[in-house]
């Protein structure tokens, strides 16, 4: 490696000048480093850490509202409906410390923080330690293709009306992928999510839409409140896999479907 | 987007086709599956190790019964994130030290656990029980 001789910098500093200005130009003004879309009013700031605000109770639900924490009237097709009665609790990721996906890595009483950078979000989980990348449309970043299929998908996003919009494919199937909770719903390759996020006053909203046409008739809507806090994530301690599977010893087999008999 | 937390949207939505879905306050898993969360029982032993990883820390506590028979019992808790934030730490539990811990025994026969129990520490501090 050669070093440069300083005593040799003042005879090209206009030079250099010339060259470092250029290269500033060219990178406010390649594509890759351009703002996705024009009027940063329309970017909300979502950059914090946030804490789920509680669910409402059981008696707060609606008798009449259809789907509305009731996880045994989702509208599972045939596939759907034997696919939930053929997946025990045994088979749930979890036990193997496989970390939990989109919706439920929201629902869960964890804290995460929204990193906004000009071409990416990232997002990350203090739940199972996720680190999730979500890839700005209009900065030049590639397709999701058939290689990306896995735990996580690929994201992509936009901002949409003061909206933090996220698109998720690829996702591998999951047992507990639609619902993660007994009796769990596994989601197909073929689920797509799309999350919303938006300020809510000084809390964040978001809103998060489930397809999976080969489990499901028709869309989940999951929705959740935040607000944020000035606690840091709390690093996740490794997760032992012997440790994870011991709870299942206690549930007795006369309980099991016939799944994994 | 001042539209969540609210009712009003479920019906809403609901009526537009889609399901609206909420889903209850979770973690690693839950309870029901395997503690039988009608029955309460209560055991006194010794601490002979305290794991405090995820998912969930365990607790490994030897009872001795009236015939000296020594059985472990397996304790879990509620995840490791909301116990820190409760203070709780890998040396938050001592082995060698005695505790009474009250709580859910395992559905199952012929098993020794306990979901995360009140537990009397030996100089009579308590443990609340933590949900999951």
């Amino acid at each position: 490696m050669k070093f440069m001789d300083k005593r040799a910098i003042p005879g090209r500093v206009a030079g250099i000048n010339a060259v470092v200005s250029l290269a500033l130009v060219l990178t406010v003004c390649l594509p890759g480093e351009l703002p996705a879309q024009e009027g940063a009013a329309e970017i909300p700031d979502l950059a914090a850490i946030w804490q789920r605000i509680r669910l409402p109770r059981p008696d707060e639900i609606p008798p009449d509202a259809r789907g509305f924490g009731r996880t045994g009237s989702l509208a599972l097709n045939a596939r759907g409906i034997g696919m939930r009665d053929a997946f025990d609790e045994s088979l749930h990721p979890m036990y193997d410390c496989v970390p939990a996906t989109i919706p439920q890595l929201l629902g869960d009483p964890y804290n995460f923080s929204i990193d906004q950078r000009t071409d990416r979000v990232i997002i990350r989980f203090e739940k199972d330690d996720v680190t999730r990348t979500i890839w700005l449309e209009g900065h030049g970043h590639r397709e999701a293709t058939a290689n990306d299929y896995s735990i996580q998908g690929y994201s992509t996003g936009r901002y949409e009306n003061g909206e933090l919009v996220v698109e998720t494919t690829k996702y591998a199937f999951n047992p507990s992928g639609l619902v993660e909770r007994s009796p769990m719903v596994p989601s197909s390759t073929s689920k797509r999510t799309v999350e919303r996020y938006s300020r809510d006053g000084d809390g964040l909203a978001v809103e998060v839409l489930v397809e999976d046409p080969l489990m499901l008739t028709e869309p989940i809507l999951f929705s959740y409140v935040y607000e944020s806090t000035d606690v840091a994530l709390i690093d996740w301690l490794p997760c032992d896999p012997a440790q994870a599977r011991a709870p299942l010893r206690y549930m007795p087999e006369d309980e099991l479907k016939y799944g994994i008999r | 987007m001042k539209r969540l937390f609210s009712i009003l949207p479920a019906v809403i939505v609901a009526a537009a086709g889609l399901q609206f879905l909420t889903v209850p306050a979770g973690a690693h898993h839950s309870a029901a599956p395997f503690y039988d969360q009608t029955r309460m029982v209560e055991i006194r032993g010794v601490v002979t190790r305290w794991t405090f990883v995820n998912p969930h820390p365990f607790l490994y506590v030897d009872v001795t019964d009236e015939q000296g028979q020594t059985q472990e019992w397996i304790i879990e808790f509620a995840g490791p994130v909301r116990l820190q934030r409760m203070g709780w730490t890998a040396e938050f539990f001592t082995p060698g030290e005695t505790i009474v811990a009250t709580g859910h025994p395992p559905k199952a026969e012929g098993v020794y656990g306990m979901f995360s129990p009140e537990i009397v520490r030996e100089d009579g501090t308590v443990i609340p029980a933590s949900r999951f």
